[in-house]
């Protein structure tokens, strides 16, 4: 599915903060991973209009 | 199972790496498309090396593996992590102009191919991968990757041994950490599942029933994870660029 550009763009912007460690889209709902519960706490109020967002707490991801 | 000693059967989900790495997970045997013979297959950051110089060995290092004795084949090629020659050269006159397409390079496997040319001409190739009671199961199938969130994963790993997983994501943009920068990755698998340091490599399978069977399906391979969760690449990214295939006979 394409993703819209602005919503692209808002994403692509958010994968920089280094709090959070991946997103993903699917249908209507934006999923949000974050390193920590504080993190989660901080970016709770995100929103996107026309979505449903999910914070995740998955930790950083490194390579294993 | 000690999945970290040295097998003389090789298959998937025992210690292998390069001779510059400690070690990772031997993802299973596979034929290479561009010359129909049978490889090894695991992360790049675990077969990381030189073509057609560097050795891959057997358990790997970190467990006792030995340059020479251990060989088991050399690193054959592999999918860049970086950006390619051209696309930097692109970028350092245009960069201005393609802003968005400059900064947003995105890697889709962690992948590696490696000859088979072992040093002990004992040593021998199986298809499949070892299960925890040191069996060796085959699951004939393959999945692209897609379509596959709340179903149920398994691997075979180097540390965890066989573990369970239940996926999140099936097609997440996720910042992987390499020891000395965060490289991005898109269209990847997140699982909620148990893994640890030298699980990289592990093939993942979609279960199909209520145990691992030959009627699983090869879905793509683990190469990063956190304490709960782990990150795979999809097994149609590895057709696409690794040019392998999964092919059980």
């Amino acid at each position: 599915m394409q993703l819209d550009k602005k919503l692209k763009k808002k994403l692509d912007q958010l994968i920089k903060d280094h709090r959070i460690t991946a997103y993903s889209v699917d249908g209507n709902r934006i999923l949000i991973c974050v390193e920590s519960e504080e993190d989660a706490t901080i970016l709770k109020c995100l929103s996107f209009e026309g979505f449903e967002v999910e914070v995740k707490i998955t930790g950083r991801f490194v390579a294993l | 199972m000690d999945r970290t000693k040295r097998f003389e059967v090789l298959a998937g989900g025992i210690s292998i790496g390069s001779e510059r790495v400690t070690a990772g997970t031997l993802s299973g045997v596979f034929k290479d498309m561009t010359d129909g013979r049978d490889v090894l297959v695991s992360n790049w950051h675990v077969f990381e090396g030189q073509p057609k110089k560097t050795q891959i060995l057997q358990p790997g290092p970190h467990d006792g593996g030995l340059v020479d004795t251990d060989r088991v084949g050399r690193l054959k090629r592999y999918v860049s992590l970086k950006p390619s020659r051209w696309r930097v050269a692109i970028c350092a006159i245009l960069g201005s102009l393609l802003g968005e397409w400059c900064s947003a390079y995105r890697n889709l496997v962690d992948a590696a191919v490696a000859t088979f040319e072992p040093s002990d001409p004992r040593r021998k190739l199986v298809r499949g991968v070892y299960m925890d009671d040191g069996n060796i199961l085959c699951p004939r199938g393959t999945h692209p990757g897609d379509g596959i969130i709340g179903r149920k994963v398994w691997k075979v790993g180097r540390t965890t041994g066989f573990g369970e997983g239940v996926v999140v994501s099936d097609n997440a943009v996720v910042k992987v950490w390499y020891g000395d920068q965060y490289i991005l990755f898109q269209d990847q698998i997140i699982v909620k599942g148990k893994s640890e340091g030298g699980d990289s490599g592990s093939p993942v399978f979609l279960l199909s029933g209520d145990r691992p069977s030959e009627n699983d399906q090869l879905v793509g391979l683990l190469f990063a994870g956190s304490d709960e969760y782990f990150v795979v690449c999809k097994y149609k990214h590895l057709q696409n660029l690794l040019k392998v295939n999964w092919q059980p006979v």
